[in-house]
């Protein structure tokens, strides 16, 4: 604290004033501030009357305790057990102060969600359940819309908390599916796949099987022209592909460890049964030949390592013939700030592909068999550093993913082609990269940390972006290609 | 050095020695630091402000402030403290790093280093005479013009404030490479309004600059008696639309609406599809284009910025590049940082938007415009100005402070005000008669935004007169 005897005499009080120099901040709230601890009183949720404000104090005390837990570097954000983890007793137990102050007869008619939400958070379900009767009431007069509207409002309020209650879940997906037409095709595709979302989160074995079983059987209730309409293909693709994934896990597994051909016939069986259309390739490339991986600059984990070792002595036909492949795209958004001297290297943006590398690490660790290669091409700069010709780039990228990550695989920078708009636009506008053309199938677009996972025959058996929460699903078809 | 010499100074600024002193004992408290940027800066305010012909302050401030930016584990945190003891500097810096510490996971090292400069830039930036202007001798203005004031029985209000401040930067990177600049500069500001008593007549004048010398605090003086004496008995006339002369004030209010805006004027704003500059998407590389090759104003129109210009206040930050944006009428540029030159462009050169500019101009006098105008007005400046639409720029505000009807080459009779409803872009394609550009005030901007972008601080601006077509008064008003 400042002692107040070094504060001036009046005649030198402090002031606003305009400094027009680099880094200096004249605000009166800037100016005011020289205490340096921060007081830790409580708040006193007794004079709260709005249900915001118990959400927001949750909230508060939540991110606290959140704070104060260890964590993973490279944990994602969201943790599968964290839809199921209660909340703190602490919280709860402030949660349940704060609506206490709240009182039912107050409720006004559109503040339904956040009161059913603060009631949640307090662990009130009974409560919860009674406001949204309440607000059922209030529109049972009402346009179908109206209804359907306050369902899914609620169900969001439901997701939000912690735990979420599947149970609640499930009975809420069944009314609004119940209520709505069947040419509603669109919601019912989206509450079916969000059910399955929660269901895949939420790593609940017996509550994934309920609602796969229930989103095949409503694909399959699809009438013929429901079924081939162009239109919410896409969903209708992803929703059959999620369910018929969890429902066949084993037998697809065990398919693999026959071969390529036994996993990708009854791949497509499954697929069929799950409501696809006859001509439908399988999705999410799966089943195509993997390209040849091409590049202007390659780099292995090896030569980086041992300077007396040419990248000409090393064998850069990728994917590998007879070896399972990882084929990893860190394109664009990957590019990170790597210092010119390369001595001390940052990333300065971790919410792009900081956690991968933990992830190809711990399936080289586990699976040393199996052949990485990391896709990349140049961008003109990294991060915010000067404009760096295609050769520096592809080197700074090297020394940041095999060095300084030390990652076990090979690396194919291709250099990107270019035009630039005329002036006075000056925009880069950059071509496609053939790795890219190659590797873009219908539902996966190249996007940073898109993997695709490549028998020994050479096809492609799985793809997806490679997160902590994805790497589960190529560890287990890895396991079947190699045990 | 003793911190406490600073706090202690008789002297209304400290040194730029002694506070460099205290950034390198800063220095010396982070060694731990991965990166550490501060700016330390010593000020004085002397203001006298009056109203309802009384005067209401005459001070005399002084103050210190540090801002520190501490770089930890890739983590950023800020801290600032007007104390300048050992105890406070180890506080700040310990409150900094904490903060640092605290987010680890965030962007440390995309904050730009400063490239620092060696040599000052005070010689165009700081005026003795601003600085030694006294409190009697403002007063002595002041009593002049309240003394013929309250000999008609009108009533003032108003400030003349001049600043003087020394300030110190200093960074240190990742390769425990140190830069230190410093500089130091004055300023002043000088606002008056004469208003009848009973609210039915209004004059006003102002103007602001580093310099007090070149702003002339008597001229204001008068200029805002004498319009207030010519505003009298103001009668309505209908809304419509008016070839209008608009006094380098009123220009600048409309600049500024574009001007001012640092979205507005930015390059990828306009290139995903919002604001006044979008030109369409190029459909050949998918792309959206701006408006930047086009014809946007009257080509006799040029508005630029070059932050040397002593007469718009030199800003110094390193590497600023004077900057075109409008020439001859033709958009030749929009603001654009660092990120989006080297993502977008590969380029390290940026455009760093900034409120400053100046306006090009012609040779002909307020006064001539007037004799050459049948029907017009002559607007003094402009109040209360809003956007409506972004796209087209059409833009809301009042007349005010004096508002004229001109009729066969003359000033025929004070009116009421009006709202007008407006776009700069349509006024400045529809001008006929420029004249010589000229500062007007332009008070700093609000410190906070001065605190985080300095170039946005300074808001001076150097604009022509302009006789313009058929400018949209859409309803009278009643304000004066």
């Amino acid at each position: 604290m400042i002692s107040s005897a070094k504060v001036k005499s009046n005649s030198t009080k402090i002031c606003c004033y305009l400094i027009v120099t680099i880094s200096v901040f004249l605000s009166n709230s800037v100016m005011a501030q020289t205490r340096f601890n921060v007081s830790q009183k409580k708040t006193d949720v007794s004079t709260y009357r709005h249900p915001e404000e118990c959400i927001a104090a949750v909230e508060r005390s939540a991110k606290t305790h959140k704070n104060n837990l260890k964590v993973w570097s490279d944990t994602a954000k969201l943790l599968h057990s964290e839809l199921l983890d209660s909340l703190p007793a602490s919280v709860v137990a402030e949660a349940n102060r704060c609506v206490t102050t709240l009182k039912l007869n107050t409720l006004r008619e559109l503040e339904y969600v956040n009161w059913i939400r603060a009631y949640l958070e307090a662990d009130r379900e009974q409560d919860a359940q009674e406001v949204l009767r309440r607000q059922l009431e209030i529109v049972s007069s009402k346009p179908l819309e109206d209804k359907i509207r306050v369902f899914i409002n609620v169900r969001g309020a439901f997701e939000s908390v912690r735990p979420v209650s599947l149970s609640v879940l499930s009975d809420l997906a069944d009314s609004v599916i119940k209520n709505l037409p069947d040419t509603a095709l669109e919601q019912l595709i989206k509450i079916h796949m969000s059910q399955m979302h929660l269901a895949i989160n939420a790593r609940d074995s017996s509550y994934l099987h309920k609602e796969a079983n229930r989103s095949l059987s409503f694909l399959n209730s699809l009438t013929p022209e429901q079924r081939s309409k162009e239109q919410y293909h896409g969903l209708k693709t992803s929703l059959a592909n999620s369910a018929m994934q969890f429902l066949a896990e084993a037998e697809i597994l065990d398919s693999l460890k026959k071969g390529t051909q036994a996993f990708l016939s009854l791949k497509r069986l499954l697929f069929t049964k799950a409501g696809a259309r006859i001509d439908d390739k399988l999705p999410y490339a799966v089943g195509e030949k993997a390209a040849p991986i091409q590049g202007d600059f390659w780099f292995t984990h090896k030569s980086i390592h041992n300077s007396q070792s040419s990248i000409a002595n090393y064998d850069l036909s990728k994917p590998s013939s007879g070896r399972v492949n990882l084929i990893v795209f860190l394109t664009g958004g990957c590019h990170v700030n790597v210092l010119p001297s390369g001595i001390a290297m940052r990333e300065t943006n971790k919410s792009t592909c900081w956690d991968i590398y933990s992830s190809i690490k711990r399936l080289k660790e586990k699976y040393p068999e199996i052949d990485i290669t990391i896709v990349a091409s140049t961008f003109g700069s990294l991060a915010t550093t000067d404009p760096i010709p295609p050769e520096a780039e592809a080197s700074l990228l090297s020394d940041l993913w095999l060095k300084h990550h030390d990652l076990k695989a090979t690396l194919s920078v291709s250099s990107t082609e270019f035009f630039k708009l005329s002036d006075p636009d000056r925009r880069r506008i950059d071509m496609s990269i053939e790795n890219v053309k190659n590797y873009t199938f219908p539902g996966v677009n190249i996007q940073p940390k898109v993997s695709f996972l490549v028998s020994p025959e050479g096809i492609i058996v799985h793809s997806a972006i490679l997160t902590r929460s994805s790497e589960r699903d190529f560890e287990r078809l890895i396991d079947a290609m190699i045990r | 050095m003793k911190s406490d010499i600073i706090q202690n100074s008789d002297e209304r600024v400290v040194s730029e020695k002694d506070l460099l002193a205290v950034c390198h004992k800063i220095g010396d408290i982070g060694s731990k630091a991965e990166r550490l940027i501060m700016g330390a800066a010593s000020f004085w305010t002397g203001e006298l402000n009056w109203a309802r012909n009384r005067v209401a302050l005459s001070s005399d401030r002084r103050g210190f402030i540090i801002r520190l930016t501490v770089v930890r584990n890739n983590g950023v945190g800020f801290a600032s403290t007007n104390q300048f003891d050992d105890e406070s500097l180890e506080g700040v810096y310990n409150c900094a790093e904490r903060r640092a510490l605290r987010q680890a996971s965030h962007r440390g090292n995309d904050i730009e280093l400063e490239s620092g400069v060696t040599d000052t830039i005070s010689a165009l930036t700081w005026s003795d005479e601003t600085f030694d202007r006294t409190a009697n001798q403002k007063a002595e203005i002041v009593k002049d013009l309240l003394d013929k004031v309250e000999d008609r029985s009108l009533t003032s209000a108003g400030y003349i404030e001049t600043r003087g401040a020394v300030s110190a930067h200093f960074s240190r990177d990742l390769f425990s490479k140190i830069l230190t600049s410093s500089g130091k500069m004055t300023q002043a500001e000088c606002s008056i309004t004469v208003r009848a008593t009973d609210g039915t007549a209004s004059g006003w004048a102002g103007q602001s600059g580093f310099d007090i010398g070149k702003i002339s605090e008597r001229d204001i003086a008068d200029t805002a008696f004498e319009k207030c004496l010519k505003s009298f008995n103001p009668v309505r006339i209908e809304p419509g639309r008016y070839t209008a002369i608009l006094e380098p004030q009123a220009v600048a209010d409309l600049t500024s609406l574009l001007l001012h805006d640092g979205l507005l004027m930015s390059r990828s704003y306009a290139e995903r599809g919002m604001g006044p500059f979008v030109a369409g998407i190029d459909h050949g590389v998918q792309r959206i284009r701006s408006k930047m090759g086009l014809k946007i104003m009257d080509e006799r129109i040029t508005i630029s910025h070059d932050p040397s210009d002593p007469e718009l206040g030199v800003i110094p930050i390193p590497g600023l590049k004077p900057v075109t944006w409008v020439k001859n009428g033709v958009l030749n540029s929009l603001a654009f940082e660092r990120e989006y030159a080297v993502n977008e462009l590969n380029e390290r050169n940026t455009d760093i938007h900034r409120r400053s500019f100046r306006m090009s101009g012609g040779n002909t006098t307020i006064e001539e415009m007037i004799e050459t105008s049948q029907r017009s007005l002559l607007v003094t400046r402009l109040f209360g100005l809003n956007i409506i639409d972004e796209g087209s720029m059409l833009s809301t505000g009042l007349t005010r402070d004096g508002l004229w009807l001109i009729e066969n080459g003359k000033i025929s009779k004070s009116i009421r005000n009006f709202r007008f409803t407006e776009s700069p872009i349509f006024v400045f394609n529809n001008v006929r008669q420029l004249g010589v550009p000229m500062p007007v005030f332009s008070p700093v901007g609000d410190p906070g935004v001065i605190s985080t972008v300095p170039h946005y601080g300074l808001q001076t601006a150097i604009v022509p007169p302009m006789k313009v077509d058929d400018f949209s008064f859409t309803s009278a008003v009643d304000a004066i």
